[in-house]
């Protein structure tokens, strides 16, 4: 019993710090497809 | 008068020798001898759609927009993607799920739970350690909410929409649906330790062939001969371990869409995707049964990891035969 | 009861992306969305054709039927509109479309895409569809409210862009390619609403 309240700690907790570190690899559109040409307005 | 007869026939002239050329270069389209009003033929060279896409999945062209997934115009094989997603996909998951639930509720009832034969002994043995429980919950708890999130985005919209309606399983969806990407890393993380711990003891070998024969002590409610994982076990092990590496490959691809591949590519991944993960789901819904419900004993090898030595003497005699012979080898030092 | 389309002329457009520019400006589309672009077939070579593409409302459109979350409905005008609010940014629409037509905030898709943005016919959304300012800030600009068609066919600097009730653009269509004697057919109209017109 012990064991599975562990390993679902260690999910919640490893989601969570995959979820953070995904998100400095995420681009929003705007930002991804800018080019010197473009004047990017930040989106409201 | 004179000078526009002679620009006239000139350009005629042109547009004739253009459309020679272009019948020689392009021996696809059409060509058109006849002359519209204007006298100088634009169409020269015929564009059509269908012809197009006689020779390609999809047509592509130049844009000046950033994005080159902009490029591509038409892309007709999301019609046919979608007829899979909305006609199959939905018979496939009601034949694997609610099927393989039908046939384990049919299992049940007729042979009922698999007592084990003379009834509990005093004795119990170690069978799985702390780390090999862990890891087994990690996987198995992360699977699980994969396989939910999963199916609501496959059947959630037939089964739970219309119980919860639009506004409420939206924000459902919305909860499972990041859920199932970010629990992908542990269930990852977890069937790579399972692969490096039990490697070794799950290697099929003429022992699992004659457990299959004796149809895994099924049919004729015998004990053939077991080491530490018997031939469905190792069955489970390699789905779980193959599948689940498909599984993560075809996922990460999904979450990273064009990188690897184009619109075809990702329609095709996705297609896999869900076809492994429904397979996946029936085989899980047998080992959970088993390791329940179906077999008095089962649940202690994950739950405290000491399992009764009678049942372990019945289904893994091989097992126990060499844990014993370790333990007479080293017996255990007297307590402090 | 008038059954919207959207017909290119790719005889005439001659890729001048004033409908894209009309779009982006009048439904304040931000910049990496794209809901309507412009296609250049056989770059340089005979036969170089310009399509503007953008959702063609389709019948049964392929994207409400692959949507999770059942987020996509069908106006009286036959133009097909989706609520953000449902939305979940799955991207499967996008996997559905034939045109391209679903556009998304972010490009990567763990977690979510954000919501699906793409052509509204300029029709606005749901929410009353009143063309009030709330309606404007998240789906655009509603000139059907108004009684006018989308801003990317009334922009379009040669009428190559038409939209309008099907019936009627088609007739100008054929009107044109018997006049002028060629025509490289109405893109998209086989896979959108199973018809070609013939001429």
């Amino acid at each position: 019993m012990r064991m599975f309240l562990a390993a679902v700690v260690v999910i919640a907790g490893l989601a969570t710090g995959a979820s953070m570190v995904l998100d400095h690899f995420q681009t929003p559109s705007n930002v991804a497809f800018a080019t010197s040409g473009a004047r990017i307005d930040p989106p409201e | 008068m004179f000078r526009t007869s002679i620009v006239k026939r000139l350009l005629l002239a042109v547009a004739l020798s253009f459309s020679l050329h272009a019948a020689m270069a392009q021996p696809a389209p059409a060509v058109r001898q006849d002359a519209p009003v204007s006298g100088f033929n634009p169409d020269s060279v015929e564009v059509h759609q269908d012809e197009l896409l006689a020779n390609q999945r999809l047509i592509t062209g130049r844009i000046t927009l950033p994005d080159a997934r902009a490029r591509t115009l038409i892309q007709p094989d999301g019609r046919m993607w979608r007829d899979y997603q909305r006609s199959v996909v939905p018979w496939i998951a009601a034949v694997l799920v609610l099927g393989t639930i039908a046939v384990l509720a049919l299992f049940y009832a007729i042979k009922g739970r698999i007592m084990i034969e003379g009834g509990r002994g005093l004795a119990t043995i170690i069978r799985f350690s702390s780390f090999e429980r862990f890891m087994h919950w990690l996987t198995a708890g992360s699977w699980c909410v994969l396989a939910l999130s999963g199916l609501n985005m496959v059947a959630g919209r037939f089964v739970l929409l219309p119980l919860l309606g639009n506004e409420t399983f939206s924000a459902l969806s919305r909860l499972l649906k990041p859920a199932h990407n970010y629990v992908a890393f542990p269930f990852m993380l977890g069937i790579v330790l399972m692969l490096l711990v039990w490697l070794r003891a799950n290697i099929p070998n003429q022992v699992d062939l004659n457990w299959f024969k004796a149809g895994g002590g099924f049919l004729h409610g015998d004990h053939p001969p077991a080491g530490k994982f018997n031939g469905g076990q190792k069955m489970v092990f390699w789905i779980v371990v193959l599948g689940g590496a498909a599984m993560a490959a075809t996922g990460l691809t999904l979450m990273f869409p064009f990188v690897v591949t184009n619109i075809f590519g990702m329609q095709i991944i996705q297609v896999i995707h869900g076809l492994i993960a429904l397979l996946m789901i029936a085989m899980m819904l047998s080992h959970i049964y088993i390791g329940s419900v179906g077999m008095e004993g089962a649940i202690d090898a994950m739950g405290s990891g000491e399992v009764d030595l009678t049942w372990a003497k019945h289904h893994h005699s091989l097992w126990v035969a060499d844990e014993l012979a370790k333990a007479e080898k080293s017996p255990p030092s007297p307590a402090e | 009861m008038a059954r919207m389309k959207f017909l290119c002329d790719a005889d005439r457009c001659i890729e001048c992306n004033a409908c894209v520019t009309a779009c982006k400006n009048a439904n304040e589309v931000p910049w990496g969305i794209n809901r309507r672009r412009v296609v250049t077939i056989n770059d340089g070579k005979p036969g170089e054709r310009s399509v503007s593409m953008a959702c063609m409302h389709c019948n049964d459109a392929p994207c409400a039927a692959v949507c999770p979350v059942e987020c996509f409905y069908t106006t009286a005008d036959h133009v097909v509109l989706h609520s953000k609010d449902l939305c979940i940014g799955c991207g499967y629409c996008f996997y559905a479309c034939p045109f391209g037509a679903p556009q998304y905030p972010k490009t990567t898709n763990f977690g979510s895409r954000g919501k699906m943005d793409k052509c509204t016919y300029c029709s606005g959304g749901p929410d009353g569809a009143d063309g009030s300012a709330a309606e404007y800030a998240k789906y655009g600009s509603n000139r059907m409210a108004e009684g006018k068609l989308p801003l990317c066919a009334e922009m379009c600097s040669t009428k190559s862009l038409m939209a309008g009730d099907g019936e009627i653009i088609a007739q100008i269509y054929r009107e044109r390619v018997l006049k002028r004697g060629y025509g490289s057919g109405s893109w998209g109209w086989q896979t959108a609403y199973q018809e070609a017109i013939n001429v």
